[in-house]
């Protein structure tokens, strides 16, 4: 707006035979502040790159994914990651050979030098839908008689970089669902409760302190178990997301509650009255904007919660049923002891949920220090 | 007392702060001295660079500034800016002690009074608990609270705004300092309150014959106790010298533009045929305190406002007089009484029915900054009381109101585009005002407008306000401690203490023949 404007000498100093120039400001919203102030934080900064990679691989996904996630490779059942080489020619992986060790019958996987599977960039490969457009170009595409599962295949055959590239999908819509629904819950009891205050206020109250008392992992156990089995898949996830977000509300319907009893004290809410504004007005324009700021930390923060409940839940074998993939549901595989001392490639999907949980955690910390005014 | 060779030696002191956008210079190359048992009063408006001088001299300055190379701070011969933290933490508290503007924040509120005391006492003096005590308790009594044996074992929070400033004092005094450094001591309390304090100090002092480095905004204060005066701006100091000499004849003319800006003048008299504007009767508010006790705020107060007259409403802290504002403009609860606005009863109105009414009674509150919505700008500011008030035609014929408001307080309309946090605090409160005059109100209800703001704004504020009066023809309430601005603002005043009106009257004869004790006291703490 006007984010360049000088302060002009009349405004510079008040009292009159002043020869002292105040030093000029640039005009500056807080949003701006904000911004200049988050760009000093190293480590805020490292988190908004990891969110960024992780929310544009998870768009991407399947363009990234050399494989179809449920294509089965029955040649390359349970085979290891392999490793990327490079020479003048480009990418490509060298096939593993399978040969069985004489007294244990353990498979033994070798690398076979004699032949090279070569990653073809920006190859058709299998097709899927992009925003309604059908699509088969991929980043690399492997042909299907020479493989190369990087990060290796599970039981089925299945190329585990493909699954957790299209798995990241449905955990982070998971989180985003269950936040957006949660905040827009918590929020709103949140400022209603907080600047009508009284009898509104303790019901409001009493109802979010009987959320907060419920025992979360029991309780999601029972309600999970009150599903059908015979549900579509689709429809498990949204009752899924529900059941997160009807138990996940309270404490941000706490915070600003606690928010706006303050700004409702605040000089200029009362100015605000004074000029004749209405309630919505003043909880629209003085109050919430206000408020956003804390709610956008709340939100960034709670992201990496739900994807730990949602993968805890999946493991568990309650949360998203197959043939849906997320990374809950891909560590399922690896739950037995034998599974994860065999292939322990299957607990690659950790370092995914590992990678999104400190992003989003850092961006958090450093949105809050950028966001606070008292923090110089 | 005064002896040659100074206590305190400043030369030369430069303090830059490092932020985000460049290097500010807080304090540019100070230099003065202080000689055993004297009093100076280190004088200047927000921003001078006062307080930042004397945390420099208490080595106490935040992790972001820098005392420039060249600058010597020697206290009793020693270079304090040298000192290691060690021996400096040897010196603060016994010989060089330091009190504070705001005694709620300086006191722990988890400890009794008599730990806080004994603390300093066992640490610099090494005194055993008992005689630690005994000592805490010889020091309340030095400093005139009340039953010291039994504030020994009270928590802060027990005792009033006053006492814990004394608690300090005592705390300050416990080691006998050679040097008391004292930043804005009386300006967080009540005018009598701060009359009392400044007697105790001037008396301690020369008990003690320590030396007291004052730093204040008030230059009554600095008359008061002070022998001598060193005048700050803008980081630099601008006059030095006897009190005496200074405030008779004052070289610099920022020093003479100082002492000339307390409120001068008298309100424009109200025409006779004025009709009344604003009355109330027998207004009471009150508040529950705990299950059956009430706190009367308000009790009994009546009052009549003409149009084009302004009602000074006076009283200490807790007095009820922001309560009583506050209920007349129906911003505030009022549980009994009757309120008459331009002849219409309005206690009763709900939020809706208040709607009609709310332009044509403004209010302008006491902190600029906090009254002042930060994310928006200036221009979205003024025009909410439009919109909401659906006045003017349309945005173009909205922006000529806003303008001539501007234009009515002093602003360019460049301001417009602007948020608040680029003004100063007096640029801000005429925001406030412009806010309210906007909507062309016919009342407007003053809440301290001028108790946050430099002395030198405060004369334009009130001078402002003068002017609008006169020309808009516009009532005012306006609530204040300040005895000064109120005789050159008011036409009539009520005082009030506890929730009631203890007199009520035309101003001038008030102020020259007060009927009540409380009163004459008032007067007496304000006009020394």
């Amino acid at each position: 707006m006007s984010d360049s404007l000088p302060v002009s000498s009349d405004l510079a100093g008040e009292a009159p035979g002043d020869t002292y120039v105040a030093p000029a400001f640039r005009s500056e919203t807080y949003s701006a502040l904000v911004r200049r102030r988050f760009r000093r934080s190293k480590a805020g900064l490292t988190g908004a790159i990891l969110v960024g990679l992780v929310l544009l691989s998870a768009i991407f996904a399947d363009t990234l994914s050399p494989y179809s996630p449920g294509a089965r490779d029955t040649a390359n059942q349970n085979s290891p990651p392999q490793r990327l080489h490079i020479d003048a020619a480009g990418l490509y992986a060298l096939p593993l050979a399978v040969a069985l060790d004489p007294v244990t019958f353990e498979p033994k996987f070798a690398a076979d030098e004699t032949r090279r599977c070569s990653l073809r960039p920006f190859a058709r490969g299998w097709s899927y839908s992009f925003f309604g457009a059908n699509l088969d170009r991929h980043l690399f595409v492997v042909d299907e008689a020479c493989p190369a599962h990087l990060f290796g295949t599970d039981g089925l055959g299945r190329d585990m970089l493909s699954r957790i590239l299209v798995g990241s999908r449905l955990t982070l819509a998971m989180a985003g669902l269950v936040v957006f629904t949660s905040v827009m819950i918590g929020a709103t009891i949140g400022l209603v409760s907080g600047f009508y205050g009284g009898l509104v206020d303790d019901l409001l109250q009493r109802v979010t302190e009987l959320v907060l008392a419920l025992p979360e992992l029991p309780l999601y156990l029972a309600l999970v178990a009150v599903i059908p089995r015979n549900l579509p898949p689709m429809t498990v996830f949204i009752v899924l997301a529900a059941i997160l977000s009807l138990l996940r509300w309270a404490s941000l319907a706490r915070e600003v509650r606690g928010k706006t009893l303050a700004l409702r004290g605040a000089d200029y809410v009362r100015a605000a009255e004074a000029v004749g504004a209405g309630v919505p007005r003043i909880i629209l324009r003085h109050v919430l904007p206000n408020v956003l700021s804390h709610v956008v930390v709340v939100i960034t923060l709670m992201v990496p919660a739900i994807v730990l409940a949602e993968s805890f839940l999946s493991f568990l074998g309650i949360g998203v049923q197959p043939p849906l993939v997320s990374w809950g549901l891909l560590l399922n595989a690896g739950k037995d002891l034998q599974n994860l001392g065999s292939y322990p490639w299957m607990l690659l999907p950790v370092g995914a949920i590992f990678v999104t949980v400190l992003g989003f955690n850092m961006l958090g910390d450093g949105l809050r220090d950028a966001i606070d005014p008292h923090g110089d | 007392m005064a002896t040659d060779i100074p206590l305190l030696s400043v030369t030369d002191l430069s303090v830059t702060f490092r932020l985000d956008r460049g290097i500010i210079e807080a304090v540019r190359g100070i230099s003065f001295d202080l000689r055993a048992g004297e009093t100076l009063g280190l004088v200047g408006e927000s921003g001078s660079g006062k307080s930042v001088t004397a945390r420099s001299i208490m080595q106490l300055l935040p992790a972001t500034a820098r005392i420039a190379p060249g600058a010597s701070i020697r206290f009793n011969g020693a270079r304090l800016d040298q000192m290691k933290d060690r021996d400096l933490q040897r010196l603060r508290g016994n010989r060089l002690s330091m009190i504070f503007q705001e005694p709620m924040m300086s006191l722990n509120p988890i400890y009794k009074i008599g730990t806080q005391i004994a603390e300093t006492l066992r640490l610099h003096k090494g005194l055993g608990k008992r005689d630690a005590l005994d000592r805490a308790r010889a020091l309340l009594e030095e400093v005139r609270i009340p039953d010291p044996a039994e504030r020994l074992e009270q928590y802060p929070h027990q005792l009033s705004g006053g006492q814990r400033q004394r608690v300090m004092i005592a705390m300050a005094i416990a080691n006998n300092p050679n040097l008391l450094v004292a930043d804005e001591p009386t300006t967080a309390l009540d005018v009598t309150v701060q009359a009392e304090i400044l007697a105790l100090l001037r008396s301690l002092q020369e008990r003690h014959g320590m030396a007291i480095l004052l730093i204040t905004h008030d230059l009554g204060v600095v008359r008061r106790i002070c022998d001598r005066v060193c005048v700050m701006r803008h980081g630099q100091l601008v006059e030095t010298g006897n009190t005496k000499t200074v405030f008779a004849a004052a070289e610099h003319p920022y020093t003479r533009m100082l002492i000339a800006s307390v409120p001068q003048g008298r309100p424009a008299p109200v025409p006779e045929a004025a009709p009344p504007l604003l009355s109330c009767e027998n207004v009471e508010v009150g508040f529950l305190l705990g299950r059956h006790r009430v706190l009367k705020a308000v009790d009994k107060v009546s009052l009549t406002l003409r149009r084009g007259e302004t009602l000074g409403v006076v009283g200490e802290s807790g007095s009820g007089k922001s309560t009583l504002a506050r209920a007349l403009l129906r911003l505030g609860r009022i549980d009994r009484g009757t309120v008459t606005f331009g002849g219409v009863r309005i206690e009763g109105l709900g939020r809706k029915a208040m709607r009609p009414f709310r332009p044509r009674m403004q209010v302008v509150f006491q902190d600029p900054f906090a009254s002042l919505n930060p994310r928006l700008s200036v221009r979205q500011l003024i025009e909410e009381g439009l919109i909401v008030n659906r006045l003017g035609s349309g945005s173009r014929e909205r922006l000529g109101m806003m303008e001539r408001a501007l234009a009515d307080v002093g602003m360019p309309d460049t301001a417009l585009l602007r948020f608040p946090h680029e003004f100063s605090g007096g640029q801000r409160q005429r925001i406030a005002i412009a806010r309210a005059l906007v909507l062309d109100p016919e009342f407007v209800l003053l809440d301290e407008p001028t108790s946050a703001l430099d002395l030198s704004v405060q004369a334009q504020i009130v001078e402002l306000l003068r002017s609008l009066q006169s020309r808009r023809g516009l009532g005012y309430i306006f609530i204040s401690h300040d005895l000064k601005v109120v005789r050159s603002l008011c036409h009539e005043i009520i005082i009030m203490r506890n929730g009631i009106v203890v007199e009520q009257g035309p101003c001038e004869e008030i102020m020259r023949d007060p009927k009540q004790d409380y009163t004459r006291r008032l007067m007496a703490s304000a006009f020394l």
